[in-house]
């Protein structure tokens, strides 16, 4: 039979389903058993769901971008060698639309 | 057609759109296009930012993390693997933004937990048999209203090199080698770390949840 410290120590390996068979079964079988390890073996699952769910109420009121701290990246984003601002984005598309022609003319 | 053939074609369908214009995303984002890069930032900023604050615990600080991972990941965009999601992508850079911050900051002396682990005999048995039972299931723990805020209040109290592994694996759901690149650690040391994090979690919780505290 498992001592309490070696079936504590595997609980993590347990829940994540990465034991052996045979320790799985022994692990199992300890914290069945022993009147100190079966509540703290519930205990500690229950910490797990807890802590997974401790921000999950974040996710679901939807995560809006403050505009102060959009515009600050953008602003940022503009010093990035090869960023084209919506203007500069806009003359490069046209420039191209207008250059067509003149390409085709000459590579005819 | 069955219903259920039906729906799985309807979500691959889905799935197959969403790739296309990712991949639109992409491509407008490497010709340096403003608009594509804003919306980038508008869709993706505010879950960024909430995970930045959950490392940081800082406002100001998160919004550096994370207008620093929108930058570094559009000077890298030629690297970005099409096999993976950009929301993926941009959620590694920013995580790795945030660990970096951390490390940076001044470090304080952590706080021993050993007094929030079991305690053991010599023979392996544990000391505190037995263990106080909580008031109820997870589930219906969460059903009350200041549960949340108790746990992230223990979470945070937690020292940093506990419950960033905390957050990486149980929050943020990096895998084990994921989390252990991210730290520079080995997987075995994430494994041990997480699950000295949650049993020290476990004991700072104790105190609000147990049978024996609520007499």
């Amino acid at each position: 039979m498992l001592t309490c410290r070696e079936a504590i120590a595997r609980l993590t390996d347990l829940e994540h389903g990465e034991l052996a068979l045979p320790d799985k079964r022994a692990t199992k079988r300890h914290l069945a058993a022993c009147e100190g390890c079966l509540p703290y073996w519930r205990t500690y699952r229950a910490t797990v769901v807890l802590e997974r769910q401790a921000y999950a109420a974040e996710g679901r009121s939807g995560f809006e971008v403050p505009e102060d701290f959009a515009r600050r990246v953008l602003a940022a984003a503009r010093n990035l060698p090869g960023f084209l601002t919506s203007a500069r984005h806009a003359i490069t598309l046209l420039s191209g639309v207008a250059a067509a022609p003149l390409l085709a003319f000459f590579l005819r | 057609m069955s219903d259920a053939g039906a729906a799985s074609r309807g979500e691959a369908s889905r799935g197959d759109e969403e790739r296309n214009s990712e991949r639109d995303l992409v491509s407008q984002l490497m010709s340096g296009d403003e608009l594509a890069f804003e919306k980038l930032v508008r869709e993706q900023g505010g879950r960024l930012l909430a995970v930045a604050r959950r490392f940081l615990r800082d406002e100001e600080d998160a919004r550096d993390a994370v207008q620093e991972g929108f930058l570094l990941a559009y000077r890298a965009l030629d690297r970005f693997d099409h096999g993976s999601r950009l929301s993926t992508w941009l959620h590694r850079i920013v995580i790795n933004a945030c660990l970096m911050r951390l490390r940076t900051r001044r470090r304080k002396p952590e706080e021993p937990i050993e007094d929030l682990l079991p305690a053991f005999q010599a023979d392996g048995h544990q000391v505190n048999h037995p263990t106080p039972e909580w008031e109820g299931s997870a589930e219906t723990l969460l059903a009350r209203s200041e549960t949340r805020s108790i746990v992230r209040e223990a979470i945070d109290r937690l020292p940093e090199s506990y419950r960033a592994v905390l957050l990486l694996r149980d929050i943020e759901e990096l895998s084990t080698e994921e989390a252990a690149r991210a730290l520079n650690v080995t997987s075995n040391a994430v494994k041990i770390r997480l699950h000295r994090a949650r049993q020290a979690l476990r004991g700072l919780l104790e105190p609000h949840f147990s049978r024996a505290s609520s007499c």
